[in-house]
């Protein structure tokens, strides 16, 4: 299957080994992405204020992109996936915030565009990748959620906001050992590690506390995630696991590395 | 600052503050709560008594839109969004008298601005200057 893929700005530099994984595993699942077209900034964060509709434009504008081509986007980045799937349901919900939008736009976003993260790909091609793995380690996963895959309710990929489980299953199908831990889908702290950093640096701690409790052996342990926000403060403020984005683990595990 | 923050609110985010019945769910599920001069369910009870030093407390440039609480709140509000529209109106002020960042730069540690991934830059920009 052929796929439009948006990658975003850090999967393009900080995150760059994030991009070449997903690369590199879609190759080897026989996944096609093509880049989007001229894609740009997806704006970073969710605004929608009433009289200033043009917070929204860029991740509309991206859609718009898109629905030239195909009706599908896939992305990997947490915050691209959060801020396109907010964008575009209060585009379609709002009818004043839509004719306010559609005022600054050449083109207008005709149907809804289906955006896809990465993860739901390789949920499909579970048994490609089963029967690919070389060399089974004996790691136990945890899986860091973060808010941006989970909420808001209703919208977003993991349905249940408070709970979701999607990747403990589908590493549990591969034959891991997957913890379940209270705080997988608390806030990591976000951008506040640049202005109050005590906040971020308790964040973490009380995540690895969570992590801790369920977990036996701390050497054997790994987080994975799918967030380059999430990743960048996980690492900076702890230093008892070690932590990876999850698609670079899959492919090190079908390299046999 | 003398504002009437109530209807410049009002003017720019349509969340429903008046549903609002003070239970502090809100509060009890943000992990930084503890860091803010003003719970959120506290921000929303100043917001709907009109009292405009709600802008000055530190709650609004806390908030980092995890929507824990939104997810928690019986009566479906989104308090990222009411933070949203307070920052802007602080900012919006602030313009008028030409100071247009709340964001002090040369107080971010080096390391932390050089590793850190382009979107979470981004995104404090967009939330600290005014644009």
């Amino acid at each position: 299957m052929r796929y439009l893929y948006y990658p975003g700005c850090t999967l393009k530099t900080t995150g760059k080994v994030f991009d070449d994984s997903i690369k590199e595993l879609s190759k080897i699942l026989e996944i096609e992405l093509v880049e989007l077209p001229s894609w740009y900034c997806c704006q970073a964060i969710y605004t929608s204020l009433y009289d200033t509709p043009s917070l929204l434009l860029g991740p509309i504008r991206n859609l718009i992109e898109t629905q030239k081509e195909d009706n599908k986007l896939v992305t990997a980045c947490a915050a691209c996936y959060n801020v396109l799937l907010r964008a575009q349901d209060s585009y379609f919900k709002d009818a004043i915030l839509r004719e306010r939008i559609k005022a600054y736009l050449e083109e207008e976003l005709k149907n809804k565009i289906k955006i896809i993260h990465f993860f739901e790909l390789l949920e499909e091609k579970i048994e490609l990748i089963n029967s690919l793995i070389k060399k089974k380690n004996d790691y136990t996963l945890a899986f860091y959620y973060g808010c941006l895959l989970t909420r808001p309710k209703g919208i977003a990929l993991f349905s249940n906001d408070v709970n979701p489980n999607r990747f403990e299953k589908f590493f549990s199908q591969l034959g891991f050992k997957v913890v379940d831990f209270a705080f997988k889908t608390r806030c990591c702290g976000s951008y506040l590690t640049y202005t109050v950093e005590e906040a971020v640096r308790e964040c973490v701690e009380k995540i690895v506390v969570s992590i801790d409790e369920k977990v036996a052996d701390e050497k054997e342990c790994l987080i994975l995630t799918s967030c380059p926000l999430c990743q960048f403060n996980l690492e900076n403020y702890q230093n008892k696991y070690k932590i990876f984005y999850f698609t670079y683990f899959l492919l090190s595990l079908i390299k046999g590395e | 600052m003398e504002i009437n923050i109530l209807e410049e609110f009002l003017e720019v985010c349509d969340e429903k503050i008046f549903r609002c019945i003070n239970c502090g769910v809100c509060s009890a599920s943000c992990p930084i709560s503890k860091f803010m001069e003003l719970t959120p369910q506290r921000v929303i009870f100043y917001l709907i008594n009109n009292k405009e030093e709600v802008l000055t407390k530190n709650t609004i440039w806390l908030c980092a839109s995890c929507l824990n609480c939104q997810a928690r709140c019986r009566k479906d509000i989104d308090f990222s969004r009411i933070a949203d529209a307070l920052r802007h109106i602080y900012l919006r002020e602030m313009a008028k008298r030409k100071l247009l960042s709340e964001l002090e730069i040369d107080k971010i540690k080096r390391e932390v601005l050089v590793n850190s991934p382009q979107q979470l830059f981004i995104a404090l920009q967009r939330k600290f200057v005014y644009y």
